[in-house]
C-alpha cells in the first residue's frame, strides 16, 4: 500500500486551506519524496475510481497543481502580499483534458516542478516562509501555510490511491 | 540555429519578430536546443546582467507562467492575467544561484506538457481570449507566439549572437 510506504511521522493539524489534516514533521523531506511515492502508487493502482478520478486523471491533477503552486510560491516570494487566485479543480479537469492526458508527461512535469519549487523555497530561506499572501476568502495567510498544505494534498492523494 | 523561423508581427511587442515556421514543433525543440547551446565554445557569459544559469532559470519560470496562463484561459472565460516584474523575480527568486540542470528539466517538462494541452485544445483553444492590463484583450495564440520569439531571443543571447 502506498500510504504504508509513507515513512514520515505525522501530527494532526488544522490547515486553513483544507481543514484537519495529517502533516509530516519533516515537511521538506516529505515534499521531496512525494513524486516518487505517488508515481509508484499510481503505477500500482488498479483502481479506476479514486474519488471518481482515474489514475490518469489524478496524475494530470497533480501535474497541474504543482504548476499553479509554483506560480503561487514565486509570487509570494517576489511580491508583497499578492492576491492569489483560486481554481476550480473539477472545471480544470474537464477543460484541461485530464481523462486524455499522457500519464508519463504528467508524472515528469509533477516531479520536475516539485524539484524546482523546493529549490526555490530552499534558496528563499526560512524567513520567506513567513511572507504573506492574500487568500480570496480566508484573508492573509503565510507561505508556510501553503507549503504545509502541499504535504496534506500529497498525503491525501496517496491515501486516495491506496484506498482505490 | 536548429529551428526554421519566419518573420511575424508580435502585437505584444509591437515589433516584427522571429518565430518557428512550425510553431509547436519548433517550441518543442527549444529546451534541447538551449541545453545544447551551453555546450558550444562560444556560449554566452551573461547578457542583460544575467548569468547563463540566470537565463535558464528565467526560461523555466516563464514556462511556468505560460502554463498557468494557458490553463486559466482554457478553463475560464477571458480571465484577467496578472503581470509580473521579471527583474524582481530574477532578484527575489535567486536566478544567480539556481541549479542549471533543475531549471533545464523544469523548462523541458513544462514545455512538453504545455504543448500537449495546446494541441488538445486545437485551433479553437488558441482563439480563446485573455485580458491583460498591458497587452489588452487578445487570443492566447498571441501569448504563445510571443513566448516562441522569447525563446529564440534568449537562445541568440546564449549563443552570443
Amino acid at each position: 500500500m502506498a500510504a504504508a510506504e509513507y515513512r514520515f511521522e505525522t501530527r494532526r493539524v488544522q490547515c486553513p486551506n483544507c481543514g484537519e489534516a495529517d502533516e509530516p514533521l519533516d515537511v521538506m523531506g516529505a515534499l521531496t519524496a512525494a513524486p516518487e511515492l505517488i508515481t509508484a502508487a499510481l503505477h500500482d493502482s488498479r483502481s479506476t475510481a479514486n474519488d471518481g478520478w482515474t489514475p490518469q486523471e489524478v496524475a494530470a491533477h497533480l501535474a497541474d497543481t504543482e504548476v499553479f503552486r509554483g506560480m503561487r510560491f514565486r509570487r509570494i516570494i517576489a511580491e508583497d502580499n499578492p492576491a492569489i487566485e483560486r481554481i476550480d479543480g473539477e472545471v480544470w479537469a474537464a477543460a484541461l483534458y485530464y481523462s486524455q492526458r499522457d500519464v508519463a508527461t504528467s508524472f515528469a512535469t509533477f516531479a520536475a516542478n516539485r524539484r524546482a519549487n523546493l529549490e526555490m523555497l530552499r534558496l528563499a530561506g526560512e524567513a520567506a516562509l513567513d511572507r504573506l499572501y492574500l487568500h480570496e476568502s480566508l484573508g492573509p495567510l503565510t507561505l508556510r501555510s501553503l507549503v504545509d498544505h502541499t504535504t496534506h494534498h500529497d498525503l491525501a492523494h496517496l491515501r486516495q490511491i491506496s484506498a482505490g | 540555429m536548429d529551428v526554421q523561423t519566419t518573420t511575424h508581427h508580435c502585437p505584444i511587442c509591437d515589433a516584427d519578430v522571429e518565430i518557428p515556421v512550425d510553431l509547436f514543433g519548433g517550441m518543442a525543440q527549444m529546451p534541447k536546443v538551449v541545453a545544447r547551446a551551453f555546450k558550444e565554445p562560444h556560449a554566452m557569459g551573461g547578457g542583460e546582467g544575467w548569468t547563463p544559469h540566470g537565463v535558464v532559470a528565467h526560461l523555466a519560470d516563464i514556462e511556468v507562467t505560460l502554463g498557468w496562463r494557458i490553463r486559466q484561459v482554457l478553463a475560464e472565460d477571458a480571465p484577467q492575467l496578472q503581470p509580473f516584474d521579471q527583474d524582481r523575480w530574477a532578484d527575489a527568486l535567486e536566478y544567480k544561484e539556481r541549479d542549471l540542470a533543475t531549471s533545464l528539466a523544469a523548462y523541458g517538462a513544462n514545455r512538453q506538457l504545455n504543448l500537449e494541452i495546446l494541441r488538445r485544445a486545437g485551433d479553437a483553444g488558441l482563439e480563446r481570449l485573455y485580458r491583460h492590463p498591458e497587452f489588452g484583450e487578445r487570443p492566447i495564440r498571441t501569448l504563445v507566439e510571443h513566448i516562441a520569439d522569447h525563446d529564440l531571443a534568449h537562445l541568440r543571447q546564449i549563443q552570443g549572437a
